[in-house]
């Protein structure tokens, strides 16, 4: 009987899930236009206590057409986001602020109004693993990230998690190097109809353990998934996996741009912005 | 040519008067339905002779003279029969079949409620033959429930059962006393039982008897009847989302039988409705299919046996062409498989005029199957459930009843899903979620035992019921005392008053003390409830006029299971709590049902005035999401030959919802998370729905052809269902419930 109202939980989010997908009066998530945080891209998304990671923000602001940007960001042990907690540092024991590289203010230049915002580097604790039995320490714990990027009047919030492990084998970033039309790397937006693809190196879908509940060990390949946005034309599909294409449609004028954003469901994530003069990954 | 008709008819006439043709036997049946008619005079003119027919509707005339004569039939609740006969030599010693015409074949009562077979005052008890034609039920009996006072309005696509602000998981459904895992299919589109092979549905709401157990909220208790041993029958029906037959037998002069058969293909119109949709494609179409048998003999002098057999399958299966824009853990194909199968054997002994005995069992698998990519819930359980009961009269006073209800099950399960943070109302994207995979095999213990007293002195107005129920539940180690006191008072011939009171609990669920999902130290959620309430029937003897019941109630509920967001360590590994039992919440309200019959007309008027709420450590009172403060419902209908037209209005206040104040992006998964302002602050606009529906029926003599056409929200009203947010949540729009819909179904009966 319970197992039913599970099901049936499940069902209602799988039939609002898919009744949103049609929804057409809200607005798309793929679409670019106001104050976003589209990615907090860590050059490290597993490492090991007393470690620096340093954070990239990837930002758009269209509608702001260059306005003056600020972001804060704070650190702490993750309260427990993933089971409901609160994403925020406020209040949570052992919080720290994070001093922004560069300064808290900056602008994007046009016409595209898009790109990264100053980079912070974030050092985890040398004792977020302590009193953790072996197995947990080789999981790893999460420390939470939180960035706060605001202008006048208007202000978005995101978070990452900094996966802290013995683990050997660290989880790496995916590495994305651009974007493929017709399996050829393009250098600049293209101006016709496109089909578009990710360029993911191959290295990039890592393999990993994991622990069963029994105890026993199971590996596992990552997924990854790549995100897209478009600024004034349009782009055919949210998200893709692995290398799929996605179909671009072009909008005459100026300031158009794609962004991908290439995640590895571990915390690990890439991009790469294209524009009429060039593309830019990281 | 036509003078020598008149000779001959005049001759013919004559000669009835001068031969005889001897005796003529035949049956006197109901037209349509074939049902003997007993006890009923027969004349035939001029030679004004008269019998009556026998228990089977046989009748005989000794001496009938041979030629013309005139059959007369007069009964009430009938057309009368005048109808022209010729006896002639070589048909004199046939059988004849006289068929009788109902004035009206359409149930024209509105809802009834039987006083027999309760044994709670506050039980309400629904006939099945007349809850399926009710507007807005698509012939479904058990959707009659939702027009009882007391249960609240579900969403348009939910398919559980909400009583008096309780939960939807605190309901229990129950066929011939045995708990099923479902009573509607997907949607709530239809129950799973033929509403034709229904007795009755028992409604247990708050003070309900101690028989029952483990449902904190109530009970819908189906009972299916025996079937029909007079002859052969049979059904066949086709309407918008299924077809169906089923037939019955006797067998042997002791013994009967049924067996039913339904299929939909609502998932076929569906799928060519969805063929073009970009979002996704059905793979395999929403369906389901039911079988129902039972078998009925008296198997000894003293006992009887019973045995019913339902099985039922619900599926359904689309692909996403791609990962859902807010959730992209929603991704790739769904594959959706519930179903489960019941034998119900029950048999009972009458040792004497002061004790019986019933046995019953329920034995039967389920399995549920949810796929979508990678992620999965399998589950196979075998169940059992046992009841037995002696009922003894002890004295003239004094009536007991001793009985045990058993719950036994084994299930294997294997879990790879995301956890998943719900609260207030609000999820938050299954994508932020920290995916965990478990296989278990389990079992899952439950035992009840009761006693239902009931004293009630010769010429006193007074009955009290010292009840107890006690529960033994394994899985969380706890012994569960609950007493159910109640007691009625016949203040006039006309006015009864009663009141009940109880504690009842309910294990948690399966998922909440799983040591993966859930927390296994979460102790049962209790309730305690106690009713104040009377029937008044003003009717004075009389079939027709007006009845009328009232009640009070109130229910305080302690150790509810809420969602916990702490995470410990223990022997150094992060331990989620996932679930605790910190929740509080009561309800309160009063409920009355007004009903007036007067052939061809009925009325039926419920309304529930009531308000739900709940607590815990950090949050204020706050309403509970099932909060609905009015709930009106008027059904009417009229009769007129064998069209029936009938309409219902409901009137609820619309859902409390928990207004979203913001969201933070989560940056690992590409969702946002939600920000939840005070817990069910805010509400729906108010849900009103009209439906009409017509019935006809033609009554041939050996069967009968009906039709309907039911138009749910005949105003095309948009009543809005659930709230719906842009990907970051600074936009709604909402989820309304059913257009106008209307169903159209043919069936045919013998």
């Amino acid at each position: 009987m319970r197992a039913r109202t599970f099901l049936v939980a499940t069902g209602l989010l799988v039939l609002l899930a898919v009744v949103r997908c049609g929804d057409d009066n809200l607005k798309k998530y793929k679409l670019l236009g106001n104050l976003r945080i589209l990615a907090l891209v860590a050059n490290q998304p597993e490492v090991a206590p007393g470690s620096t990671v340093t954070i990239t923000p990837l930002v758009s602001d269209i509608g702001g057409l260059g306005r003056t940007l600020t972001g804060v960001a704070e650190a702490c042990p993750d309260p427990g986001v993933s089971y409901g907690a609160n994403p925020t540092c406020s209040g949570v024991s052992g919080a720290q602020s994070i001093t922004i590289g560069g300064g808290a203010n900056f602008t994007l230049t046009g016409p595209e109004y898009t790109g990264t915002a100053n980079t912070f580097n974030v050092t985890v604790p040398t004792d977020l693993l302590s009193g953790k039995s072996t197995a947990q320490s080789l999981l790893g714990v999460t420390y939470l990230v939180t960035y706060r990027l605001s202008a006048a009047g208007e202000s978005q919030e995101g978070f990452k998690r900094i996966v802290v492990s013995l683990n050997p084998t660290k989880n790496q970033k995916p590495t994305l190097t651009g974007v493929l039309i017709s399996g050829s790397a393009a250098t600049v937006l293209p101006g016709a109809v496109a089909s578009l693809a990710p360029n993911i190196s191959a290295a990039s879908t890592e393999t990993y353990l994991t622990y069963n509940t029994d105890g026993s060990l199971n590996t596992v390949t990552e997924t990854l998934t790549t995100s897209w946005f478009a600024g004034r034309g349009n782009i055919d599909r949210t998200r893709t996996e692995s290398s799929g294409t996605n179909t671009y449609t072009p909008s005459t004028g100026p300031g158009d741009v794609i962004v991908m954003v290439t995640r590895d469901e571990r915390g690990g994530a890439a991009y790469c912005i294209i524009t009429s003069s060039g593309v830019n990954c990281g | 040519m036509q003078n020598f008709r008149k000779i001959f008819f005049i001759v013919s006439f004559f000669s009835t008067t001068l031969a005889l043709a001897g005796p003529i036997e035949g049956v006197l049946l109901e037209r349509g339905t074939r049902k003997p008619l007993a006890n009923v005079n027969i004349f035939i003119l001029p030679s004004t002779q008269k019998t009556t027919t026998a228990e089977d509707g046989s009748f005989k005339f000794e001496t009938v003279p041979e030629g013309v004569f005139q059959w007369i039939v007069n009964l009430t609740g009938y057309e009368k029969l005048e109808q022209n006969f010729e006896v002639t030599p070589e048909n004199a010693h046939d059988r004849v079949k006289l068929y009788l015409e109902k004035s009206s074949y359409q149930v024209y009562e509105t809802t009834i409620v039987d006083k027999a077979q309760k044994r709670d005052a506050g039980t309400k008890t629904i006939r099945a033959k007349q809850s399926a034609g009710t507007p807005g039920s698509g012939g479904d009996a058990i959707k009659g429930v939702q027009n009882m006072p007391g249960v609240n309005r579900p969403f348009s696509f939910q398919s559980q059962v909400v009583i008096q602000g309780s939960g939807p998981q605190d309901t229990r459904y129950q066929v011939d006393g045995h708990e099923v895992p479902l009573i509607f299919h997907f949607g709530g589109l239809n129950s799973v039982l033929w509403s034709e092979a229904l007795d009755r549905i028992d409604f247990l709401s708050a003070g309900y008897g101690p028989e029952y157990g483990r449902a904190t909220g109530g009970l819908i208790s189906v009972y299916t009847r025996e079937p029909q041993k007079d002859r052969a029958h049979g059904i066949a029906y086709v309407d918008l989302l299924n077809a169906g037959g089923m037939i019955e037998t006797p067998i042997g002069k002791k013994s009967s039988a049924l067996l039913g058969f339904r299929q939909s293909y609502i998932g076929n119109v569906l799928g060519l409705v969805a063929k073009n949709n970009p979002s996704f494609n059905l793979t395999v179409a929403p369906k389901y299919t039911d079988i129902l048998g039972i078998f009925n003999s008296e198997l000894m002098p003293k006992g009887d046996f019973k045995l019913t057999a339902l099985a039922s399958q619900d599926s359904l299966g689309f692909v996403l062409k791609e990962p859902v824009e807010e959730d992209p853990t929603f991704r790739g194909d769904f594959d959706s498989k519930t179903s489960f199968v019941r034998l119900i054997p029950q048999f009972t002994y009458r040792h004497s005029e002061s004790t019986a005995t019933r046995y019953s069992l329920g034995l039967g698998r389920d399995w549920i199957k949810f796929v979508n990519g990678d992620n999965y819930f399998h589950l196979a359980t075998y169940a059992i459930t046992a009841r037995t009961e002696v009922e003894t009269k002890v004295n003239s006073f004094w009536t007991t009843y001793l009985g045990i209800d058993d719950r036994h099950s084994w299930a294997k399960v294997a879990v790879s899903f995301p956890s998943t943070y719900f609260a207030g109302g609000v999820a938050n994207p299954i994508s932020s979620g920290t995916k965990r995979k478990t296989t278990v095999s389990t079992q899952f213990n439950q035992v009840g035992v009761y006693s239902r007293n009931v004293l009630s002195w010769p010429g006193s107005d007074w009955t009290f019921l010292p009840n107890l129920r006690t529960d033994y539940f394994v899985e969380t180690k706890e012994f569960l005392p609950a007493p159910r006191p109640a007691v009625t008072y016949q203040l006039t011939p006309s006015l009864k008053l009663r009141s009940a009171s109880g504690i009842y609990y309910q294990p948690p669920q399966e998922g909440e003390i799983d040591p993966t999902f859930g927390n296994p130290n979460l102790k049962s959620p209790r309730a305690w409830h106690v009713t104040l309430g009377g029937e008044k029937d003003f009717r004075n003897g009389r079939s027709d006029g007006f009845t009328t019941s009232a009640d009070l109630f109130y229910k305080y509920l302690d150790r509810q299971v809420i969602p916990s967001t702490t995470v410990s360590t223990t022997n150094g590994k992060l331990v989620p709590e996932n679930y605790n039992n910190n929740g509080m919440g009561q309800v309160y309200g009063a409920q009355t049902q007004v009903r007036f019959d007067r052939e061809p007309y009925a009325l039926s008027i419920a309304y529930t005035l009531s308000r739900s709420t709940r607590w815990q450590p950090g949050r204020d009172e706050y309403p509970f999401s099932y909060d609905q403060t009015h709930l009106l419902g008027v059904i009417g209908s009229v009769n007129v030959g064998n069209w029936k037209f009938s309409s219902r209005f409901r009137y609820s206040t619309g859902n409390p919802t928990t207004p979203v104040t913001g969201a933070t992006f989560d940056a690992d998964n590409d969702v946002f998370i939600p920000r939840r302002g005070a817990f069910y602050s805010e509400r729906l606009s108010p849900f009103a729905q009209l439906d009409i529906r017509i019935d006809k029926k033609w009554v041939y003599d050996a069967w009968i052809l009906s039709i309907y056409l039911d138009i749910q929200n005949v105003t095309n009203r948009k009543n809005s269902e659930s709230i719906i947010y842009s990907y970051d949540y600074t936009q709604t729009s909402s989820i309304n419930g059913f257009p106008i819909l209307p169903t159209f179904g043919v069936k045919g009966e013998f």
